[in-house]
Order: structure tokens, then C-alpha cells, then sequence
């Protein structure tokens, strides 16, 4: 599997590491529900099958931290773009 | 009083056996450590590229590369790595005063740390040079893909590097943690050993 790096361009997958979906938010410590809700944070995931946005880090190459837009029905992959806009202004 | 002046010393002499090596008759690859090189990493602060783009250009002449490039002038060389981030490198007469000429030229515009210490530098380079390195290496060598000026953060065998193209003979460079030089080596080695190779100490 190729994952295109905005930065770096087409690379193979074994440079980068995963993440996991984006959307995560902290929950509040002291919430309540805290314990649930840091429960659900940590290990509930929607597992899509279909269009999914995820968190890649360029781990071995230009370091930067990504958002791959993939299909996992067909491992398709159809965009990808910085996550943070820093790192999106400092690559222009 | 005492000489505290430091002399560098190589990341790779004790491993590095100069003479041929590997098939008879032929050398299809040469390599060496690049010495008397200093490294540094120059990191533009929030907001401050263009304006860095701008100092280093009348520092040192040229203008700062943009993704995969690198650029030389007269013993500096600066490779593209990560948005807004560069590794230099100076030899020659750039050796000894690189990291003071970036602080200035950087100013209040970007992190300059001295890598001079922790990085390795190996030149590999002949007509096999690339058939040598694609063994390894995880990008496209082919002059179609990649060519002289070209500049790749990836990885080999087990290895986070950064590899520019200095020339068409073809000669690669590829910087690496100094402690892992070893291991580059013997990988290196090992995949030009086919091809003859000659180390030049
Ligand atoms: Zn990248």
C-alpha cells in the first residue's frame, strides 16, 4: 500500500505509522461520567467499513503527522493532508 | 595553558577497510565517510519561513529547497527533510563556522542545533551506485524518479535516513544516526560485495 504524503509525495506504508480515527475528543476529567467516558476515548472505535479519515504519523521520512482519507471496503485511497495547518504553512 | 581545542572524530574509521572489496576485476560502486563535514538542522519558527527564505538567501546565496530538492553553494548544502526544516551541511572552508553563519543569518527566525556530532555521512557513488542502494532503499532511484539535486527522508533496511543525489556518475549521500553507522555499512557492503567496490579511507 502506497500512502501519499503531502509533503514527501507517494510513499510506501511501512514509513509511516498508524494512528487511529480522527474526531477523538478528551473527554473532561471531571465530568461525572468521567470513567465511562474515558472508557468510550480510549477503546471504543466505530470501525466503518467505507470512507474513514485517519491519523498517520511520516514516522520514517518527513515526520509529519497526517490525515489519510481511505476506503476500507477497497483499501482505496483518495486524499490525504497535513493535520495541523502549522505544519501546512511551514510545507508551503 | 592546555589546547582545549576538539578535533572531530569519524563516526566510521574503525569499521571503514580501505582497498577493494567484494567481486574481482571490476568496482561497480565506491564508497567513504564524508569527514571533515559539519551537520546542522535549521527549523524555521512559526510563521518566520518566508522571512528566513529571505536572510538565508543573503547569507549564503542561495535559496532554501523545497520538498525532496537540495541545494549547494560553495561548501554548503542545504537538503529539504520536513516542512519548514533543513539539514545543512558545510565542508571546506564552510566547515568551521557553519552553525555560527546560520545563527546569524537565522536570528530570531529559526532553531539552529549542531548535528555535527550525531549524524554520519557516507558517499556512495560508481555506475552501480544505484543498483547497490536499491537493495535497501524504499523510494524510486530511477534517473526518471530521482536525479542529481533530488533529496528523499525514508528509510533502508532498518534505517531513518536522509539521501541526496550530489552528481550523475551517480553519487548518492545518505546521513544517518552516527550510531547506526556501522550497521549502514555492513549492509552496504554487503549489497554492493556483487558489484566490486573500493573504500577509500
Ligand atoms: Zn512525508
Amino acid at each position: 500500500m502506497r500512502i501519499p504524503c503531502p509533503f514527501c509525495g507517494p510513499r510506501d506504508s511501512q514509513e509511516f505509522s498508524f494512528l487511529g480515527q480522527t474526531g477523538l475528543k478528551r473527554p473532561d476529567p471531571n465530568a461525572p461520567d468521567a470513567q465511562k467516558q474515558f472508557h468510550d476515548y480510549v477503546h471504543i472505535r466505530d470501525n466503518k467499513a467505507g470512507l474513514t479519515k485517519e491519523l498517520w504519523l511520516h514516522a520514517n521520512g518527513c515526520r509529519s503527522w497526517i490525515v489519510v482519507e481511505r476506503n476500507t471496503l477497497t483499501h482505496e485511497i483518495t486524499g490525504s493532508e497535513f493535520a495541523s495547518p502549522l505544519t501546512k504553512e511551514a510545507a508551503q | 595553558m592546555a589546547d582545549l581545542s576538539l578535533s572531530p572524530r569519524s563516526a566510521l574509521a574503525p569499521f571503514l577497510h580501505a582497498g577493494h572489496h567484494g567481486a574481482e576485476g571490476k568496482t561497480g560502486v565506491k564508497l567513504r565517510e564524508v569527514t571533515a563535514c559539519a551537520l546542522a538542522e535549521l527549523t524555521a519558527f512559526k510563521g518566520q519561513k518566508a522571512a528566513l527564505i529571505k536572510s538565508t538567501q543573503n547569507a549564503f546565496g542561495v535559496a532554501l529547497p523545497a520538498a525532496n530538492k537540495s541545494v549547494s553553494k560553495d561548501g554548503v548544502t542545504f537538503i529539504s527533510v520536513s516542512p519548514g526544516k533543513w539539514l545543512v551541511t558545510g565542508e571546506g572552508a564552510a566547515e568551521h563556522d557553519l552553525v555560527e553563519r546560520l545563527e546569524n543569518a537565522a536570528g530570531s527566525l529559526a532553531a539552529v542545533v549542531n548535528q555535527s556530532d550525531a549524524r554520519a555521512v557516507v558517499e556512495i557513488s560508481g555506475d552501480k551506485a544505484r543498483s547497490a542502494l536499491a537493495k535497501g532503499v524504499m523510494i524510486d532511484l530511477d534517473p526518471a524518479a530521482f536525479k542529481t539535486g533530488d533529496a528523499a527522508t525514508s528509510f533502508a533496511v532498518q534505517f531513518w535516513i536522509t539521501l541526496w543525489q550530489t552528481n550523475d556518475a551517480p553519487t548518492y549521500r545518505l546521513a544517518i544516526f552516527r550510531s547506526m553507522g556501522r550497521d549502514l555499512l555492513h549492509w552496504l557492503e554487503s549489497s554492493a560485495a556483487e558489484f566490486g567496490y573500493d573504500i577509500h579511507g
